[in-house]
């Protein structure tokens, strides 16, 4: 079962599929943020920009530099208290 | 202006010349107004004095006045409040700020602006200065004289126009479809501020106006919001200006109104009327460029951007937005020339970094126009920590369309008409298209 960030984060993805005009794979907290999700480094500025409004900030731009490899690891970064309404 | 003002009253006084505010007021009233005015604004002799233009008879008249006694006149946006009014007067020097009502022969009131009356003779007497918003979001002063703006205005010899003005009169555009009815002894029509499109419609049709100017977002959103009332207006020239003219929009007027004259107009408050083009195609003939036109303007592509010699710019007397004589003035608006068109690609500022690819809004939009549904659209950059920008839009859905189902359908076109880094990130569905005071969409916030 998703936490609630990550059902935020999934949402998020789902939508730069969507906006693509592409059906999403199936998405969980292990889902890689990889190529093989078949995301490119565009999709994920769009990823972000969908975050920030579901989240209320961008970690990305506050010198957030953690390596990313799963969507739990997303969510746990929008998560984390240094980040919090860091817009 | 006055002697403009004069010849026309004499021709046909019982005309309307002025139709604002619920008002009408014929040019026999008008000439009488200004007599009266030169009178009241006497004092003002010489002056540097703002003049808050609403666009009533009895602005005109207090323009027409303060001609006669040879101020030099700024223009004031008339929706700017008391103290925004004063901040200008200090900024700007001037000695007083004029504001005239309608027709009713209420007289002008002449607020004291609190800088000292000028010794000796006036600098610029019967100068016209316009305030631009620019992009920095701070009004810049650009100095005409009357004869600088009087000077592109054409006397067809055909009947006297209703002009319908679009623009604020306080803006270079706006005087100038104000001159072109002067000129002609026609009729001026000013919508009121902010009014809808399907108020402006009705005007339109009410008072037979038969020429309307406005840009090319003005149109859309009159077209999409208001295209059958406005189609019972009698109307034989359309004129577009201000911003870039794109197929559709030409197409579009061109179907309402068959049988008018639909022309674009090149123009920028420094630079003057430059040229218009009437074939009912975006862009201009290549055949332009080169050698100055009989008009004195001459075009010529540097580096992709349109570059103007104009001989309507503002003169040459250390005026603010006057060049070096005889100076080519990169204009800001990137051109591609294909066979024998020039057509407009956008503006140099509008163009959005897209991780190091540049993307511009005007070709974005051109995709998203063809999408079933949607009535009107805005490309702008959304700044983003990963890629620098990414390409944003707003929409708004045509009458009736499924904002859902439109969201749909562009993201479907998108991803196959657009590369990647085209493509709109962000798609926000709107009422309606948000637009500078000059009438032209914003596409970046001021910096």
């Amino acid at each position: 079962m998703p936490s609630p960030a990550e059902a935020k984060v999934i949402a998020c993805i789902a939508e730069v599929f969507d906006n693509k005009g592409e059906a999403a794979p199936p998405l969980g907290p292990d889902t890689r943020l990889d190529a093989s999700l078949g995301l490119d480094s565009l999709d994920f500025a769009e990823l972000v920009v969908r975050l920030e409004a579901r989240f209320g900030g961008d970690p990305f731009s506050h010198g957030a530099s953690e390596r990313v490899g799963t969507v739990a690891e997303l969510a746990r970064l929008y998560e984390d208290p240094r980040w919090q309404r860091a817009g | 202006m006055r002697e403009l003002l004069l010849q026309a009253a004499q021709a046909d006084p019982s005309r309307p010349a002025v139709v604002a505010e619920s008002e009408v007021a014929s040019w026999a009233e008008l000439a009488a107004l200004a007599e009266a005015y030169a009178r009241v604004l006497a004092p003002l002799r010489g002056a540097r004095v703002g003049v808050r233009l609403a666009g009533s008879a009895g602005c005109w008249a207090a323009l027409a006045a303060l001609d006669a006694v040879d101020a030099a006149v700024v223009l004031l946006d008339a929706g700017l409040g008391p103290d925004a009014c004063h901040a200008l007067a200090g900024d700007l020097g001037l000695f007083a700020i004029v504001t005239a009502g309608g027709a009713g022969g209420r007289p002008p009131e002449i607020d004291p602006a609190g800088a000292p009356p000028p010794p000796g003779p006036p600098p610029h007497p019967r100068s016209v200065t316009i305030l631009t918003s620019g992009t920095t979001g701070r009004p810049k002063p650009v100095r005409h004289t009357w004869e600088s703006l009087a000077r592109p205005v054409r006397r067809s010899g055909g009947a006297p126009g209703t002009w319908l003005v679009a623009y604020r009169p306080s803006l270079y555009a706006g005087l100038q479809v104000a001159l072109q009815a002067l000129a002609e002894g026609g009729t001026l029509v000013v919508p009121p501020r902010g009014a809808p499109p399907a108020a402006v419609a009705r005007l339109m049709a009410e008072h037979r106006v038969d020429c309307a100017s406005g840009t090319a977002s003005w149109w859309r959103r009159l077209l999409l919001f208001a295209g059958a009332e406005v189609a019972r207006a009698p109307l034989r020239q359309v004129t577009l200006g201000g911003e870039l003219v794109d197929q559709q929009v030409l197409d579009g007027l061109a179907r309402l109104f068959p049988s008018a004259r639909i022309v674009h107009v090149y123009a920028t408050t420094e630079l003057g009327r430059c040229f218009s083009v009437a074939d009912r195609r975006a862009g201009f003939p290549a055949a332009y460029l080169g050698a100055a036109s009989p008009d004195g303007v001459e075009l010529r592509v540097v580096d992709g951007e349109l570059h103007v010699r104009s001989a309507n710019a503002v003169p040459d007397d250390g005026a603010p937005g006057a060049r070096p004589r005889g100076a080519l003035v990169a204009t800001g608006d990137l051109v591609e020339v294909r066979g024998d068109r020039v057509h407009f690609v956008g503006r140099r500022s509008d163009v959005i970094n897209v991780g190091g690819n540049k993307v511009h809004p005007a070709e974005v939009e051109r995709v998203l126009r063809s999408v079933p549904g949607l009535g009107d659209v805005r490309v702008y950059a959304r700044p983003s920590s990963i890629a620098g920008e990414l390409v944003a839009c707003d929409v708004v859905p045509a009458p009736g369309a499924d904002p859902a189902a439109l969201r749909a359908e562009i993201a479907r076109r998108c991803a196959a008409g657009l590369l990647a880094f085209q493509r709109p990130r962000v798609i926000q569905v709107v009422g309606e298209i948000a637009v500078s005071a000059s009438g032209k969409v914003v596409r970046r916030a001021p910096r």
